[in-house]
């Protein structure tokens, strides 16, 4: 058990755990314990002093059952408008005497409206000045009623988004194509359809001072480990900054180690990678208003799992995983192993090879390692450059570059052809990782690999690759070492690897995750049935 | 005691073992005996492992009598804490006189092979850079990269050498005991000094989660490179024979040019296969380096090894770079033999009797 | 912060240079070596050394690459001309030491040279007479950078010359004789070994068969026959047959074909190749005196036969497998013959053989072994085998 190490070995600051019941932590910290004044006048003066110059709000005074005074305020554009209409002034305005109850005075109009009268599915009821202020901001629609200390909030939020669509970035043959949007909500959902139990737990949160970003973990309470999600809760309470943008910023600021060049989270637009991880032991948070989910922990077997290996046979998927590794490897250190070759040790290659390399750099300008970089930061160039066009565009510069620019370059002199083949095969074993920060890892660990062969040749690169190898045995992500399962060597969790097992023998989970329930199915009882069946 | 707490499980143990005895000495040792035992060698070379299981016997036994203390404390205990801390001193001087030889061999290494005109010093600190960054974080991801480096690289030596076999001519081995036993035995017996990492099981036992498998993991972890040195042995000699044997500073590296792979992408893998050893070698700097920061920092009280690093680190440069030449270098080292004897057998059995006379052990 | 600096700072150490880094086109890729002695009267002596008394004792020649740019070679300069490309470079030089003419002749060129995909070493008939093979192939033992799997041959005559042979498909002299020393593995007319096996055999005992190349009729090169090595000098040559015959005893023999005349009908002949063969070397040593028998056993096929097909029968079978023992002893034993007479070297391994099986009388022998030699006696056995006759009867 000592591998599984809670706080990371930076300083953390141990923060008291903060009251979360109401959901809002210290962020509505100039407003907090304020309370709402009996005043109507009072009230809304309050809050259009503070909503000063916010001209998108609106404040709608009305008469409860033509007798008390009342106010709407809410955000315009955030709200749906049908619905506060219809359930809500409606009934107070229209409806409310048709009971033929008698209601005496605001007290009573007041509960009567929060129990009888407004039909709609949320409604709270809160004193507190900040909780208001943060209904108001998130689209609900808030009702102060004469002479109640207390204001009504009601859900209704509406807006415009993007509806759920096939992934952009993971794309599989075999499985569902529909991804995570920018609603919290929505995406929750998405996950909920896929795990139908109640052990499924999703704790929400307030990040960021100013963007009160909505932010929720979620994790399956009898398989994922409790100190793992201990830790996840403390890091995220002591994130204290401006605002959560996307999911890449809470990732760095909770990370283990945010040196490393390797990214500790998996970021997923995929509900059916959440929901596998999530029966694995792992936790996933969401983010509001960022399309993408992060998973953790993550390790490098994880980053460079697809989607896909899971829906395909198991020995068409081993197969497309020992392609897979071979092209991140191959991303790395092809550039670098062919400076080392060409500059520092033609002897390694083949005398006809070499006599032909030799005679495509005759002429060439630049040492082997010039070349090299200038054909990788063109390749670069171009790839940036695809990603800003528009759509075809983008694919067809993408072809042209590299294939006009690479002959003109070799006809003009300028690179020789084998470095040309070289870069695209780089460059295309790159695609191959399924998981683009990883991708970008490669790349930049690429650069690196290239300096160090250029200035000690093979010796160089093996010690670059040792120094990588060093640093990611070092890594952690939550408490997991990077590596696993291949450090800590665990036979059985080999089965996931660069094999993957045919699900008959994927009956347990694995065990690095050190989960509380070991076993997922009993699927090896399966295969015995079938036997069973054969020998009828 | 221990800074991090880090317990590592008994395969960690066996490979963190394995990688680090296996450094660049297998790929020159058939050239020494060559010289001292003629076509003998491997003979010399197996009795001479069978004495070294009678000292890693007695070792593990006495660490395993101790197994919640490293070698500078239980050796504290029980001779006494002016003997024991000069124990630990002459341990910890062995272990960085061997790492100034681990070092500059592979520099060498690196040097005929791979790069001719850099500068050693250049080499040597590169190398040393990332064991020093290795080794400041502990015992543990030492043990996975020593994991990760035995199962990746160490099955294609292993294949490399066992598909070399087929080219071996058995008459070199002839003529058999041709002046009798006597050489044979006595470079046998001189071998007891040779595996020094065996001597990392007097401060690993305290790290791992179950001390009683420590015989298992030290038998497999020094038995493995015994095999693959072994067959590295018979295959030199059988192919160059005993006369180039002798004459090559590193038979291993002159052997594989008679490996014909067909259809070979890469030709002349001498070069490749230098790189492969280097690999090997990196775990074996970092666990001596480890092994000396961990036992100074245990005899100094220090509360973590860090400190220790840096200085233990040109120190060890500084004395790999004192031979001029290839023969001074073997001449300088060659006190290591008789000094590892001492340090592998005798000083354990002393310690061992010692502790069962006055009857001390952990419980 | 204090972190970031010293890392900067080793890095900028380290990036300081490269030392070892030379680019692929300032290499002069070195494919071959001609390895001869110095002429007296040769104008290079001359000039280099006017000054000293003595004159050097070495000349080498290096046959390296010259290396065109692809595009150059395709277009235009085809066309009609027929002349042949010059595609390399030869450079001599003399000197006392080769490792001296290589400086010499790196004085000459633009490019360093590149020993690493050096493909051949050829050493002229008067040096190898000269000197001790292995002193002279000594740098090539010491240089790190040298690749071993090259073939060492002996040339009959000067060396040097076979330089200016055609190299036909291959572009280079020292390519094409290295593909022509492999295609002829099978040959047994031709001993192919390589660098490390050469050198190990000469270290062991000194005494040994070199493959040996020559010109022959159209500016074409031929490899037959072998040089005998003893004591690391070159004492004798062996022509095709005969080193063949030393094959079968060394049991190195991969393939290789013999004819004979048909017993049967005169002047007809009988073609077979030789698919398996196995030979022991036994030693008797009653009364501390040596007697080899050598017992070859052949396998062949027959591939031609001077006659109609379907016409063979058990006889006729057993009557080729007869008439091929019979030669191939003759073979042997005056081989082994001229070796002991002759020569007087033990090329074949008769006192290895002894060494390492019969050491103690090995010992007592070991002295007066130069002596004993050439009067040991030896006896031949050889049996053959037909196993397939083709595709025919």
């Amino acid at each position: 058990m000592g591998l599984f190490r809670l706080l990371s070995r930076k300083n953390r600051k141990k923060i008291q755990k903060v009251n979360t019941d109401t959901n809002v932590s210290k962020v509505f910290g100039d407003y907090q314990g304020i309370h709402l004044d009996k005043s109507l006048d009072n009230n809304i003066k309050s809050i259009k002093t503070i909503f000063r110059d916010c001209d998108d709000i609106v404040y709608r005074p009305f008469k409860i059952a033509k007798r008390f005074k009342a106010e709407l305020v809410y955000m315009d554009g955030m709200v749906k408008i049908d619905a506060v209409d219809n359930f809500v002034m409606k009934p107070l305005m229209l409806e409310y005497g048709m009971a033929g109850i008698e209601v005496e005075d605001e007290k009573k109009a007041f509960l009567y409206a929060k129990e009888a009268i407004i039909s709609t599915a949320n409604i709270k009821e809160s004193k507190e000045l900040e909780k208001v202020l943060h209904a108001i901001m998130i689209g609900a629609v808030v009702i102060f009623i004469e002479r109640n200390e207390s204001a009504l909030i009601v859900e209704a939020k509406g807006w415009e988004q993007r509806q759920v669509e096939a992934p952009q970035d993971e794309v599989t043959v075999r499985g569902p194509r529909d991804a995570f949007t920018e609603n919290i909500r929505t995406n929750s959902a998405l996950i909920r359809r896929r795990i139908c139990d109640p052990k499924l737990k999703l704790k929400g949160y307030l990040i960021g001072r100013r963007s009160k970003t909505r932010v929720e973990v979620m994790y399956i309470e009898d398989i994922a480990n409790p100190r793992l999600v201990e830790e996840v809760f403390n890091r995220i309470e002591n994130i204290d900054v401006d605002s959560v943008v996307g999911n890449g910023l809470l990732e760095q600021l909770m990370e283990d180690n945010w040196i490393s060049p390797f990214p500790q989270f998996m970021t997923t637009e995929r509900p059916d990678r959440v929901t596998a991880a999530l029966l694995e032991g792992k936790v996933c948070i969401l983010i509001d208003n960022s399309s993408m989910v992060s998973v953790l922990p993550a390790t490098m077997n994880d980053l460079l799992t697809a989607p896909d290996d899971y829906y395909e046979r198991w020995m068409v998927a081993t197969l497309i995983r020992i392609v897979r590794l071979t092209g991140a490897v191959a991303s790395t250190v092809l550039p670098a192993l062919y400076i080392a070759m060409v500059s520092f040790h033609p002897e390694m290659i083949p005398s006809a090879f070499a006599l032909s390399i030799a005679s495509g750099r005759e002429g060439v300008p630049f040492p082997a390692f010039v070349e090299a970089f200038l054909m990788e930061g063109s390749f670069e160039l171009m790839r940036e450059a695809g990603i800003r066009l528009p759509g075809s565009l983008g694919q067809t510069m993408g072809v042209v570059g590299a294939v006009v620019i690479g002959q003109a370059a070799v006809s003009a002199g300028i690179v020789s052809p084998v470095m040309v083949v070289v870069v695209a095969l780089t460059g295309i074993a790159n695609f191959t990782v399924p998981s683009f920060d990883v991708a970008l890892s490669y790349r930049l660990l690429r650069f690196g690999l290239m300096i160090l062969s250029a200035v000690l040749g093979l010796y160089g690169l093996i010690l670059g690759l040792l120094l990588i190898l060093s640093h990611i045995c070092i890594l952690k992500s939550f408490g997991t070492p990077y590596l696993a399962p291949w450090i800590p060597l665990n036979l059985k969790d080999l089965k996931d690897t660069v094999l993957r097992a045919p699900w008959q023998y994927m009956s347990y989970r694995p065990s690095y995750m050190h989960t509380q329930d070991k076993k997922r199915s009993d699927l090896d009882k399966v295969g015995e049935h079938l036997k069973r069946r054969k020998g009828e | 005691m221990f800074r991090d707490n880090d317990k590592i499980n008994t395969e960690e143990t066996t490979f963190f073992i394995i990688a680090s005895t296996i450094e660049v000495g297998t790929l020159t040792v058939s050239g020494n005996l060559a010289k001292e035992v003629g076509p003998d060698a491997w003979l010399a070379f197996l009795i001479g492992n069978l004495f070294t299981l009678i000292a890693i016997f007695i070792i593990v036994k006495l660490a395993q009598r101790f197994y919640k203390h490293g070698f500078a404390e239980f050796s504290r205990i029980i001779a006494g804490p002016v003997i024991g801390w000069i124990l630990s001193a002459v341990l910890v001087v062995y272990w960085i006189a061997v790492s100034a030889r681990v070092m500059r061999a592979s520099t060498d290494l690196v040097r005929t092979t791979l790069l001719d005109r850099t500068p050693i010093w250049v080499i040597a600190f590169s190398i040393m850079l990332i064991a020093v960054y290795l080794c400041w974080n502990g015992l543990e991801p030492l043990c996975r990269v020593s994991l990760t480096t035995v199962v990746v690289i160490l099955p294609l030596i292993t294949l490399i050498t066992l598909s070399l076999l087929s080219e071996v001519k058995i008459d070199n081995f002839l003529p058999f005991l041709a002046e009798g036993p006597q050489k044979v035995l006595k470079s046998a017996i001189m071998q007891l000094g040779d595996i020094e990492e065996m001597t990392f099981m007097l401060f690993l036992v305290p790290f791992m989660k179950k001390p009683e498998k420590a015989m298992k993991a030290a038998l497999f972890g020094l038995y493995i490179p015994v095999f693959l040195a072994f067959f590295s042995i018979v295959t030199q000699i059988g192919i160059l024979g005993v006369e180039l044997t002798k004459i090559y500073l590193s038979p291993g590296v002159a052997v594989l040019e008679e490996l014909q792979l067909p259809g070979a992408f890469v030709e002349r893998l001498g070069v490749a296969y230098s790189g492969l050893w280097i690999i090997l070698v990196f775990p074996t700097i970092c666990g001596l380096l480890y092994a000396i920061v961990l036992t100074l920092s245990q005899m100094f009280g220090t509360k973590s090894h860090r400190p220790f690093i840096i200085p233990v680190v040109i120190l060890t440069y500084i004395i790999s770079i004192i031979p001029g030449n290839t023969l001074e270098f073997e001449k300088f080292f060659m006190f290591l033999e008789p000094y590892g004897l001492i340090v592998s057998f005798v000083i354990p059995l002393l310690l061992y009797i010692t502790a069962v006379i006055r009857g001390v052990k952990d419980e | 912060m204090k972190r970031i600096r010293i890392i900067i700072l080793i890095l900028v150490v380290f990036l300081s240079g490269c030392w070892d880094r030379i680019e692929l086109d300032r290499r002069s890729f070195v494919l071959g070596a001609a390895l001869d002695m110095a002429p007296e009267d040769n104008e290079l002596t001359i000039e280099k050394f006017a000054d000293t008394k003595k004159s050097p004792l070495f000349m080498l020649t290096l046959e390296t690459a010259l290396i065109h740019k692809d595009a150059e070679s395709e277009s235009g300069n085809g066309g009609g001309n027929t002349q042949q490309k010059r595609n390399s470079l030869l450079h001599t030089g003399v000197g006392n030491s080769f490792f001296e003419i290589l400086r010499e002749e790196a004085k000459e060129s633009d490019r360093i040279l590149f020993f690493g995909h050096q493909q051949v070493i050829i050493i002229g008939e008067e040096l190898a007479r000269k000197h001790n093979i292995l002193e002279v192939l000594d740098f090539w033992i010491r240089d790190p950078e040298v690749d071993r799997s090259m073939k060492i041959l002996l040339a009959r005559g000067n060396a040097r010359e076979l330089f200016n042979a055609d190299p036909k498909n291959s572009k280079y002299v020292s390519i094409f004789i290295f593909n022509q020393s492999e295609q002829n593995r099978k040959s047994a007319e031709f001993i192919n070994k390589d660098f490390t096996s050469i050198i190990s055999e000469l270290t062991e005992c000194g005494n040994g068969l070199l493959g040996s190349i020559e010109f022959s009729e159209n500016n074409s090169l031929r490899v037959s026959g072998s040089g005998v090595i003893k004591d690391c000098r070159l004492v004798g040559w062996l022509d095709g047959h005969e080193t063949q015959a030393a094959q079968y005893v060394l049991n190195e023999a991969k393939g290789g074909e013999i004819t004979v005349e048909d017993p049967e009908r005169e002047g007809k002949f009988i073609t077979v190749e030789i698919s398996g063969m196995s030979t022991k070397l036994k030693v008797d040593t009653k009364n501390d005196i040596p007697r080899f028998t050598i017992d070859t056993k052949i396998e062949c096929n027959i591939t031609e036969i001077d006659d109609e097909p379907v016409k063979i029968g058990k006889q006729a079978i057993a009557s080729v497998e007869k008439a091929v023992s019979a030669y191939v002893k003759k073979q042997i034993k005056n081989t082994v013959e001229k070796l002991q007479k002759q020569y007087k070297a033990d090329a074949l391994g008769f006192g290895e053989t002894l060494k390492k099986r019969h050491n103690k009388l090995w010992k007592v022998l070991e002295k007066d072994w130069d002596a004993i030699y050439p009067e040991v006696p030896v006896s031949v056995q050889v049996s053959t085998k037909v196993r397939h006759l083709g595709r025919a009867y």
